[in-house]
């Protein structure tokens, strides 16, 4: 593989995917033999991180995209948040750390949704701020004017998962520091040449 | 009372004035001669005639003559107005008595010619000078007498001779009819009585001819007055032809009177002038040549120094502030009140008097007049006087039991039979613990709703799905249904109820005990978002469901026919019907309206103007009487009533918390709230009459009868309240017992020569001792000039103990505030609080200076810089802010909010470092002008909930029990001191930082002194005596807020009862508390010099406190 991670505790599911017992998230690895579409990587972040703003809009919000090093490799870690698909209530949250080369890139990430009661984390976070709606949801910090299907607020903030650390945001993002720890690259992977991005084309792999 | 207001000798009148004698005065009226049995002082009582005072203009000049003569205040030579009653309907004016008769009678029994000529005109010039005198003083009040003569001057004898007073001013004229024709010729006796406001032998031409005058128009009747000295009597028809008489006189001299001299006939003749223009400018002119006669005349300079006035003090302020509001002149009776009040903040009359005048505008409710005068109390005044004008208090509230428990009495109205409490056990509730979220926790009682009957004789509750309906009477349980739990509403018969369940209505009969019908959300409407409430109107014939979605839907009951949806507002909407369903009364949470709908059309009537308190759209209550013509709702705990008819409005203040049930009877309002008060208001004033408390717990509901006079109210802890409402009564207005110019002014006298010693003392003992002298004067205990040196001398002297402190001011904000803090000077403070802004007040005026920008969250911390330029807020979510005092505008600060908030900040006074406690628990110290964080401190196991940011020490205390101190150079925990048994809610170390004092929560209400040096609990205010309002009893509730006086003696605190504390370090006994706030107190805040503290309070408002200290000079 690609990149190579400590699986004990998870439970493989299929040959890219495995499921942690006790939270029920999932760890996804998948490698795309095609380069990423997108249009700014790490040589312009500011632009690279305003496009994945829009772009997740659709479907959620991208609560942070930030340059990652793995095995020497430079990479993007993006943390997101949506609704459950198909649920009355309740969000899930990824986060996929994209390591990009110019013919392929390697995607994985860690899915985590909230369960039972939902939002909590939110509404408790809304009371110690003493916040309504006015104060609660930023304008997003990578594109202040967007408007997604689901808001950037104070409770997206790293600080707090110390105090939530069982919420799917929190696990997901110490997944992420865990992973960056101690995950291994390919030397080969590793080897080839970064990605530059270029033109968009058609009919192929999102970055996403 | 005699028939028409005529007074007997030997009668009593008004329970306190004997009538000793009766003097007629001319036509105009009676001059009574009475004693007040109270403070044995006779008085002189000027009535006028019944039937000169018939039409209400005769009336009203009476009044505005009356008015002036009140105002003119305290003069030597003007006979002392002391106050205005009006008695059985009529305007008296109570005066100073003058036993030596009138100018008049003196010229008339020759008393003012005795002793042989040249003593005759010594005493003439002497009374001519201070009738002159007396006439400029009122002069240069703006009063121009207009029948200035001889009678109207009353001669006081004194050791010092006869002391001349002007009297009657205005009141003759007040009286009368426009002036008479010019041709119309004067009866012989009506020369020298007033007839038609002026008296002919006296009156200047222009006043005979019935044109305008001005103060020349006294000036000439002054010198005809003075002219009848030199003759022994008139000899003309007219004042217009006195001129004529002076020439006569000095042609042929009056045996037994001295000639005027020539100087003086100079001067008369001038006054005498036919045109005003010709005259002496004023009486003051007048009077200077007078005394410069004398000088030539006599040949030793005029004996009397030129009188002031006396400075009114807080007694005579008080009278005048009595005198006006009979006279029906609030707002300048209001000012007098408040003038007394400023001369002696702690005046037990002027406390009462100004408190009954704010209490029946609605600008204060009946306890906050009650605590003001329990106030007094500690400020001095005489307890014995204090329960008298308590119990008068709660007889006008209502509450006679209270009022014969004060005076000491037997209860002379017994309760009667309706009075008392009853145990119903409205629900069945076992305490047991649950689990939330993972959390074990006691289950909450469950809610309860609950409503009487029209005649108050049922009541039905629901609560948990069950309906039950109770024999108030006795307290028994008549019958129970199984309904779906939540809101209901029952006739006023009690036979029908209507239930909102989750997504459906259902119609019942109770008196059969069976549903009627069920009522599903109509087609196409979302069940989720419809019947919030519903209400039943009085006949039971009209069912009301308001919903979530804002819309309100009507039906006929029982058939279920449904009328045109009232379709107006946004957000939950809850509703209100007459009692014959024809007017529906709605409110929206979020559109801020208030509407009347015609239930059987659907058409909306009237739209009112929703927002009763800024910062509170939605509406918590709201009723309909049952005839629809009053209205009320409520927000934010404020009641607006709306007289639907006559189209006015009033808002009733007095409820802290949320208004739960609002009901209108007869011309009373009854409200429930959170607060847990069931309050009686009156709808022509709009004043809250009565507050009642119960044992404990919410009050749930509250029924009136107004004819009857029976209040019932619903405890949800299982009582059921009945009151007594008994007819209304009116509390007398309380008088000082007067005092005059000589006895005032000798005081004054004594006082200043008193503070001009202490002044020129070298030795701050002696000048302590003389001003301590000074302030034992009667009357002058709290005098501010004397106040401010004894303050002046505190600068440089101890602090031993508190004499007294009183509310000095109340600031009003608009939400609850929760932070306080004042400059260097004490002439600025800030405040914050729930609104998210900050405010700037003056301290001194108690005005709102400046209100900065909203903030998103509750302004938790604020600080003044020492220069009073600058103000630092922390918000709960972390924004931290400077701010211009100048302007209002946002100067500085961190550019974002702190990711985890502020538990708990304090700001330096330069506004360059914040320290914030995080939701982490982790205080971190933020540099303002780089934004950088400079330290991280870490120790406490949870919340932080107060930190203390001094220059040598910093403090924090934590929800982990422990204060801790910390270096702030390197971050480190020099100290835990451990002891307290619960949240530590507040610390803060003394000046040199060797004490810190920290402040219990929850079920730990102590103080605790802690030596910073050893870590060691000096003491803890708590081995006391727990009685409640003893001097030395603990705080039965946690202290909130805690802070050191600037010299580190005593402790200032507030606390969960609303109460602010003075504590004495030493000692660990609590000096005073201090009642006035009406939610709990979360910060309090100590002046500089210690003059005065500030508490900020959860009702919004930020009162200020002054601080009367013993002092002792050290060494």
């Amino acid at each position: 593989m690609v990149v190579t991670f400590d699986t004990s505790g998870l439970q493989r599911v299929d040959e890219a995917t495995w499921s942690h017992s006790a939270t029920g998230d999932w760890i996804n690895l998948k490698l795309n033999n095609t380069p990423l579409t997108e249009p700014a990587w790490l040589e312009n972040i500011p632009a690279m991180r305003r496009n994945l703003a829009v772009e997740y809009s659709q479907m959620g919000c991208l609560i942070e995209a930030e340059p990652v090093v793995l095995g020497g490799v430079r990479g993007v870690c993006q943390v997101v948040k949506a609704p459950i698909p198909n649920a009355p209530s309740g969000q899930v949250f990824l986060a996929n750390i994209f390591l990009a080369k110019a013919d392929r890139h390697v995607m994985f990430g860690c899915v985590a949704e909230e369960r039972g009661i939902t939002g909590v984390r939110e509404t408790t976070i809304m009371a110690k701020l003493g916040l309504l709606l006015d104060g609660w949801v930023l304008p997003h910090p990578y594109a202040p004017e967007l408007k997604g299907a689901l808001p950037y607020h104070r409770g997206d903030d790293p600080a707090w998962d110390a105090q939530f650390p069982d919420h799917p945001l929190s696990r997901v993002r110490a997944w992420v520091g865990w992973v960056l720890a101690t995950a291994q690259v390919d030397p080969a992977f590793a080897a080839l040449p970064d990605f530059v991005p270029g033109p968009p084309a058609p009919d192929t792999a999102s970055g996403r | 009372m005699a028939a028409g207001g005529v007074w007997r000798t030997g009668q009593v009148v008004d329970g306190r004035y004997e009538v000793l004698q009766v003097h007629e005065s001319g036509g105009m009226g009676v001059v009574y001669r009475v004693r007040h049995l109270e403070w044995d002082a006779d008085l002189a009582v000027k009535c006028p005639r019944a039937e000169l005072f018939r039409t209400r203009a005769q009336r009203d000049r009476f009044i505005a003559e009356a008015e002036i003569w009140v105002s003119l205040g305290l003069h030597p030579n003007v006979c002392g107005c002391h106050y205005v009653r009006v008695l059985d309907g009529i305007p008296r004016v109570f005066a100073e008595y003058v036993t030596g008769g009138s100018l008049r009678d003196w010229i008339h029994d020759r008393r003012l010619y005795a002793g042989g000529r040249a003593e005759a005109l010594t005493r003439v010039l002497d009374v001519a000078v201070q009738f002159a005198w007396g006439l400029a003083h009122a002069h240069d009040r703006g009063l121009v007498h207009q029948d200035v003569k001889p009678a109207n001057v009353l001669m006081d004898v004194t050791a010092a001779g006869a002391v001349a007073k002007v009297t009657d001013f205005g009141l003759t004229r007040a009286v009368t009819a426009p002036p008479m024709a010019a041709d119309a010729a004067p009866a012989e006796a009506d020369l020298v009585v007033s007839v038609h406001g002026l008296t002919p032998a006296y009156a200047s031409p222009e006043q005979s001819a019935g044109r305008r005058v001005d103060r020349r128009t006294d000036v000439y009747s002054f010198a005809v007055s003075v002219l009848e000295m030199f003759t022994g009597g008139i000899s003309w028809m007219s004042g217009a032809t006195a001129g004529a008489a002076l020439a006569a006189r000095r042609e042929r001299p009056e045996p037994g009177v001295p000639e005027p001299p020539k100087d003086l006939a100079e001067l008369l003749a001038r006054c005498l002038s036919p045109h005003p223009a010709g005259r002496p400018a004023s009486m003051g002119e007048v009077a200077a040549e007078l005394t410069e006669i004398y000088r030539r005349v006599v040949g030793t300079p005029y004996p009397r120094s030129a009188p002031v006035a006396a400075d009114l003090r807080a007694d005579e302020l008080n009278n005048r502030g009595v005198s006006l509001l009979d006279l029906g002149r609030p707002d300048e009776a209001g000012e007098a009140f408040a003038a007394a009040l400023a001369a002696d903040p702690q005046h037990l009359n002027a406390t009462y008097n100004a408190g009954l005048l704010r209490w029946r505008r609605g600008e204060c409710t009946d306890e906050d007049l009650l605590a003001a005068l329990d106030a007094t109390v500690a400020g001095g005044a005489d307890p014995g006087q204090t329960r008298r004008l308590l119990a008068e208090v709660h007889r006008e509230r209502g509450d006679r039991d209270q009022a014969d428990a004060l005076l000491g009495r037997a209860s002379t109205v017994r309760s009667g039979r309706s009075d008392g409490a009853l145990r119903v056990p409205w629900y069945v509730y076992q305490e047991h613990d649950e689990t939330f979220f993972g959390m074990r926790m006691r289950r909450q009682p469950p809610s309860m709703h609950i409503r009487f009957t029209d005649d108050g004789g049922r009541a039905v509750t629901e609560c948990d799905g069950v309906l039950r309906v109770w024999d108030v009477r006795d307290g028994r349980c008549l019958r129970q249904l199984t309904v779906p739990a939540g809101r209901f509403d029952v006739s006023g018969d009690g036979r029908y109820a209507v239930t909102a369940g989750p997504d459906a209505v259902h119609f019942w009969d109770l008196a059969n005990e069976r549903r009627l019908r069920v009522l599903d959300a109509p087609e196409g409407w979302d069940r989720s978002l419809w019947s919030a409430s519903v209400r039943l109107s009085g006949d039971g014939r009209v069912a009301v469901s308001a919903n979530y979605d804002g819309t309100v839907l009507v039906w006929d009951f029982p058939d279920g026919r449904l009328r045109p949806a009232l379709d107006g507002h946004d957000g939950n909407a809850i509703a209100a019907v007459d009692h014959d369903g024809r007017l529906v009364l709605t409110a929206g949470r979020e559109d801020g309206t208030v509407r009347l709908w015609e239930a059987a059309t659907g058409r909306c009537v009237r739209v009112l103007d929703g927002r009763v308190r800024d910062g509170y759209q939605g509406v918590d209550a709201l009723c309909l009487s049952a005839d629809g013509r009053i209205a009320a709702v409520a927000a934010g705990g404020r009641i607006r009533v709306w007289h639907l008819h006559g189209g006015h409005t009033r808002t009733l203040r007095g409820h802290t918390r949320v208004v739960g049930s609002l009901a209108v009877s007869g011309g009373f309002l009854v409200s429930t709230a959170a607060d847990d008060t069931v309050r009686l208001w009156t709808l022509d004033e709009g004043r809250c009459l009565r507050t009642f408390r119960g044992e404990a717990g919410p009050v749930r509901a509250a029924h009136l009868d107004a004819d009857a006079g029976v209040l019932l109210s619903a405890w949800q802890a299982g009582l059921l309240r009945r009151w007594t409402v008994p007819p209304r009564r009116t509390a007398p207005p309380r008088l000082s017992r007067p005092r005059e110019h000589a006895e005032l002014s000798g005081l004054d006298a004594t006082v200043a020569h008193l503070m001009h010693r202490a002044r020129s003392a070298t030795d701050p003992r002696t000048a302590l001792g003389l001003l301590a002298e000074a302030r034992a004067v009667p009357g002058y205990e709290r005098e501010p000039r004397l106040l401010a040196a004894w303050r002046e001398l505190g600068r440089s002297a101890d602090r031993i103990g508190l004499r007294s402190a009183w509310s000095a001011g109340v600031f009003e904000g608009d939400t609850a505030a929760f932070a306080v803090d004042v400059d260097a000077a004490g002439r600025i403070a800030v405040s914050g609080g729930t609104g998210g802004t900050v405010r700037v007040w003056d301290v001194e005026a108690g005005t709102c200076l400046r209100v900065t920008a909203k903030q998103l969250s509750a302004v938790n911390t604020v600080e003044v810089s020492d220069d009073g330029s600058r103000a630092m807020s922390a918000s709960r979510d972390g924004t931290i802010a400077v701010w211009s005092i100048e302007t209002g505008e946002r100067i500085g600060g961190l550019d974002r909010p702190l990711a985890l908030g502020a538990t708990a900040a304090a700001l330096d006074r330069a506004g360059r470092l914040a320290l914030v406690a995080g939701a982490d628990a982790v205080i971190r110290l933020w540099n303002l002008d780089t934004g950088a964080c400079e330290r991280e401190l870490t120790g406490h196991a949870g919340k932080v909930c107060a930190l203390w940011l001094g220059p040598g020490l910093t403090a924090s205390a934590g929800a982990d029990r422990v204060v801790r101190l910390w270096d702030p150079r390197t971050g480190q925990c020099l100290r835990a001191l451990r002891g307290h048994t619960d949240q530590v809610m507040s610390v803060c170390l003394s000046p040199g930082d060797r004490y810190a004092l920290s402040a219990g929560a929850y079920t730990d209400r102590t103080i605790r002194l802690w030596d910073t040096a050893t870590g060691e609990c000096v003491r803890v205010f708590g081995d006391e005596p727990d009685s409640p309002r003893a001097a030395d009893s603990v705080p039965k509730v946690a202290s909130k807020r805690v802070r050191f006086t600037p010299d580190g003696r005593f402790a200032v605190s507030g606390g969960t009862d609303a109460t602010v504390r003075i504590w004495d370090l030493a000692t660990g006994r609590c000096l005073s508390t201090l009642d006035g706030h009406k939610g709990e107190v979360t910060a309090v805040v100590v002046g500089a010099d210690a003059g005065f503290a500030l508490s900020a309070s959860m009702d919004g408002t930020v009162r200020r406190w002054e601080l009367d200290w013993d002092l002792r000079v050290p060494g």
